[in-house]
């Protein structure tokens, strides 16, 4: 794979990491825009999840209000333009591996509590129940995560491809052919 | 190999760097207009141990003799029932508004309609949700604070200890909702 302009790459780009990078940027953009249009709402819904005495820890879950959805929001849009693919990619699987060990905890202390992951709209996992009930928290939020995981640690391995900005950037930089073909390599 | 991991890790890093300064950055202007983010009830309340539930106007009832709940509705206060709908469908105290926090902020003229039925922004609201651990009630309490209401009281028991006391409920869709 070290030839990074050859038609495998070329194949692999359009197939696979470009559709990959398109989908998870916009997933964070949105998560991103939901959370910043009501950081109010955010603040409660991290607070819900009682990891953090609100007395004692009220700053950090204010400023996690906002910096979380900002490094989402960052990350989403780094994601979409395919520029700093690998360390933005890196840092959705970081997040998201924290969401998921979040929601795991509120599963086994069995805590009522909205997601607050896409404000209102907690797409596939919200809604109601077959009795009316609005769904809380289950394992539909944990494979979510896994999946959007799953898509942000191949383009943490692979990087964003041909089509994305960064081979404009590292063909503008010192050697950075030589450091991808190592990792991809590797 | 090990230099791009650096450079990954290096641009995590620059990543979360810009998100917290950019977020510090809007939290201080959030705050700054007037909406800081408040989390309890005694966030941004007057330094007064002698009285801290008090000195921002929200009291915490409990249904116990005499039952001072029933008191304030049979003084007709307005009341305001915090739970999901499938909850105030199934049960509510009578006359209560379904009102809960995710509602609000939704339709923000829903402000002034609960300002309108209250008599005022200083007149008195009671709210409750489902008793126990339930946190609804603070929650929409803290938005109606940050709204200019002084005067709230968090009905802790909830629902449960009104029904099985026997008070006035109903059931059903609220009224301004679609069936």
């Amino acid at each position: 794979m070290s030839d990074k302009t050859g038609p495998l790459s070329l194949i692999e780009s359009v197939v696979m990491l470009a559709p990959l990078r398109l989908v998870l940027g916009a997933v964070f953009v949105f998560a991103a825009w939901t959370k910043l249009s009501n950081p109010q709402d955010f603040a409660i819904a991290i607070k819900a999840f009682d990891l953090l005495d609100p007395e004692t820890g009220g700053q950090v879950i204010k400023l996690m209000a906002f910096a979380l959805p900002w490094a989402e929001g960052i990350c989403g849009v780094l994601l979409l333009l395919g520029l700093f693919t690998r360390p933005a990619a890196a840092l959705v699987s970081v997040q998201l591996l924290v969401f998921t060990g979040a929601i795991i905890s509120v599963l086994v202390r069995d805590i009522d509590v909205e997601c607050g992951c896409f404000g209102d709209s907690d797409w596939p996992c919200g809604g109601e129940d077959e009795e009316g009930k609005p769904r809380v928290m289950g394992l539909c939020h944990v494979w979510r995560d896994v999946v959007l995981l799953g898509g942000a640690l191949i383009l943490t391995w692979r990087g964003g491809g041909v089509l994305a900005l960064d081979q404009i950037r590292e063909r503008g930089s010192c050697s950075p052919a030589r450091d991808d073909a190592d990792f991809d390599d590797a | 190999m090990a230099s791009k991991c650096c450079g990954v890790f290096g641009g995590m890093l620059a990543i979360v760097g810009a998100a917290s300064l950019i977020g510090g950055a809007h939290s201080v202007i959030h705050a700054s207009v007037g909406k800081p983010i408040v989390l309890t009830l005694t966030d941004d309340a007057p330094d007064n141990p002698e009285e801290p539930e008090n000195s921002i106007g929200v009291a915490t009832l409990d249904l116990s003799v005499p039952d001072r709940v029933r008191d304030l509705y049979q003084d007709g206060y307005l009341f305001l029932d915090a739970r999901p709908l499938y909850q105030y469908e199934q049960g509510h105290i009578e006359g209560a508004l379904w009102m809960p926090s995710s509602r609000v902020t939704e339709n923000g003229t829903l402000f002034f309609e609960i300002e309108d039925e209250a008599g005022g922004l200083g007149e008195p609201v009671v709210i409750y949700c489902g008793g126990g651990d339930c946190d609804a009630s603070e929650n929409l309490a803290m938005l109606l604070q940050q709204a200019g209401f002084t005067d709230l009281i968090i009905f802790k028991q909830g629902y449960p200890a009104w029904e099985a006391s026997g008070h006035e409920t109903q059931v059903g869709a609220p009224l301004e909702i679609e069936p």
